[in-house]
């Protein structure tokens, strides 16, 4: 019921970027996504929260055609790029390269040299540094610098936050909030930094495996399959919630 | 005494041999450096025991072993990450299966169907570089000068893939064509380091000029270029020393090798 909800906001104005239409993913006998329909659009902001092991990177996975589902489809709009910035990657300690070769390496055709820097600026990373040399927050920021500069519809995040400090979190947030007001992005993130993203959302889904609830913010706050998964007092994003769950709906 | 060394050198199976290592070396550094950047060099070392196991047919069969040994390598490529799925067990588990297996399995079949070829398959664990024919000779130039080709003008996009699979399948890289791409080359440059290193010693020369070259380069051009030039003076020079001593060529190349690697750390060390 709440699913056909989604749905019904969805449909209406500009075509979405990016179509989700009731895919399941299997590994083995296990069923790590389970028949989820979404639609990202561009300028809107789509949340992805639930507990480990949820489904939300695989979900992620398929929306940007890594992975093929088992059951369903996933259409991309005509033309659309996606900016991914994945949640595991290794910094290459033995590939010999600086950050601004990295970024060129990734640049598409047309993407200036000066549009690299201004990048490299942004991400307050200097060019001539080995990526072998950064930090793990420089190194977060250097693969959000990437996937910006791919200039693309939908910019795909999964636990962009993961490895920065509170300070470098909220910096994070400001800076996707600066990114989204003049880019017009549309952004689908994956996220355990519930209060950051919530005030952040357009439209949240909560997933266990399958679909617990979507909605607005506010509509989601107050979901029991919410409540259920991450209970009522989550002020602070340093406490690790509870989930008292592997509930049947 | 020099002069005489000039001599052997200038003989035409020597020469002939001469360029066959200078060749290997050739492609082996620049390979090298994607061993090392994916760390593959356990890779390096089972599809060199893989490689044997096609060395033997071609004995069995009575044709060169060069191209049986290059289609086996590919074949168990091939076959590696689908017993990794079904089986559950991790890479290196599997590495060690298909090494060992083709290990066993190419002796045997030699001692069984073709025993008169027992000492042809031992001179390729440590290496036999005056063992070839014109024509293997040409189709080993061939294959090296277009391995380097196709890994030049694909560095881009194997760069990507080396740095992140998923990175380069959302933005619509084929993937898995160029890690098939790769692997043919590895094939290719593996079966070259048996012939001249022997088995034994194949990961030798895949890893040793590339991680010689690492902590001097500053991007991965550089380094494939650094690990080639290493790897020219290690097989050229390791030749060299063995003929003008009257040496194994493979051990003294693989040696000749790592004692550039001690050098090039050591001077690095000293400079920064």
């Amino acid at each position: 019921m709440r699913r056909d909800k989604m749905t019904e906001t969805a449909t209406a104005e500009t075509p979405p970027a990016i179509t989700a239409n009731e895919v399941s993913l299997l590994r083995g006998q296990r069923k790590v996504v389970d028949n989820i329909s979404l639609k990202v659009k561009r300028g809107e902001t789509l949340v992805l929260i639930g507990p480990n092991g949820a489904g939300k990177t695989s979900l992620l996975r398929l929306l940007l055609k890594i992975e093929r589902p088992s059951l369903g489809a996933v259409r991309h709009a005509e033309g659309v790029t996606v900016g991914y910035m994945p949640q595991n990657l290794e910094r290459p300690a033995r590939l010999p390269m600086t950050a601004e070769r990295f970024l060129a390496l990734y640049a598409p055709r047309g993407v200036s040299s000066g549009a690299r820097r201004e990048e490299l600026e942004r991400a307050g990373v200097r060019g001539a540094t080995q990526i072998a040399g950064l930090s793990g927050g420089e190194w977060r920021k250097l693969l959000l610098a990437r996937a910006l500069l791919r200039r693309p519809a939908v910019l795909a995040l999964d636990e962009p936050d993961q490895h920065l400090d509170l300070a470098g979190r909220a910096a994070f947030y400001r800076h996707l909030d600066s990114l989204r007001r003049e880019g017009g992005y549309g952004v689908v993130l994956v996220s355990h930094a519930l209060s950051l993203v919530m005030a952040r959302a357009d439209h949240i889904l909560c997933l266990n495996g399958h679909l617990c609830c979507s909605g607005s913010p506010a509509e989601v706050a107050r979901d029991p399959a919410y409540l259920a998964l991450f209970g009522e007092h989550l002020s602070d994003d340093l406490m690790p919630w509870p989930h008292r769950h592997n509930h049947a709906h | 005494m020099f002069a005489d060394f000039a001599a052997v050198l200038g003989e035409p199976f020597v020469r002939d041999a001469f360029a066959l290592v200078l060749v290997c070396g050739l492609l082996a550094g620049p390979l090298g450096c994607f061993v090392i950047w994916r760390r593959m060099a356990y890779l390096g070392d089972a599809l060199a025991h893989v490689a044997l196991l096609g060395v033997s047919l071609g004995i069995v069969a009575g044709v060169s072993p060069l191209f049986p040994a290059v289609a086996v390598t590919l074949g168990a490529s091939a076959l590696m990450s689908p017993l990794e799925r079904a089986s559950g067990l991790s890479r290196d588990a599997v590495l060690g299966i298909f090494a060992h297996g083709a290990l066993a399995l190419a002796v045997l079949l030699v001692v069984i169907a073709a025993p008169y070829g027992v000492a042809g398959l031992h001179g390729f664990f440590f290496g036999d570089v005056f063992a070839s024919s014109p024509g293997e000779r040409r189709a080993v130039f061939a294959a090296a000068f277009g391995a380097l080709l196709v890994l030049g003008v694909l560095r881009r996009p194997l760069l990507r893939v080396v740095l992140s699979r998923d990175l380069a399948r959302a933005e619509g890289l084929p993937a898995a064509l160029l890690e098939a791409v790769l692997a043919v080359v590895m094939a290719v440059a593996v079966v070259m380091a048996m012939w001249v290193v022997g088995l034994l010693l194949t990961a030798t020369l895949l890893v040793l000029p590339a991680a010689s070259a690492r902590m001097w380069s500053r991007s991965p051009e550089g380094m494939a270029l650094l690990a080639g030039l290493f790897a020219l003076a290690a097989t050229g020079g390791g030749f060299c020393l063995a003929l003008f001593f009257d040496l194994p060529g493979g051990p003294t190349i693989a040696l000749f090798s790592l004692c550039l690697f001690i050098t090039s750390l050591s001077a690095n060390r000293f400079w920064h």
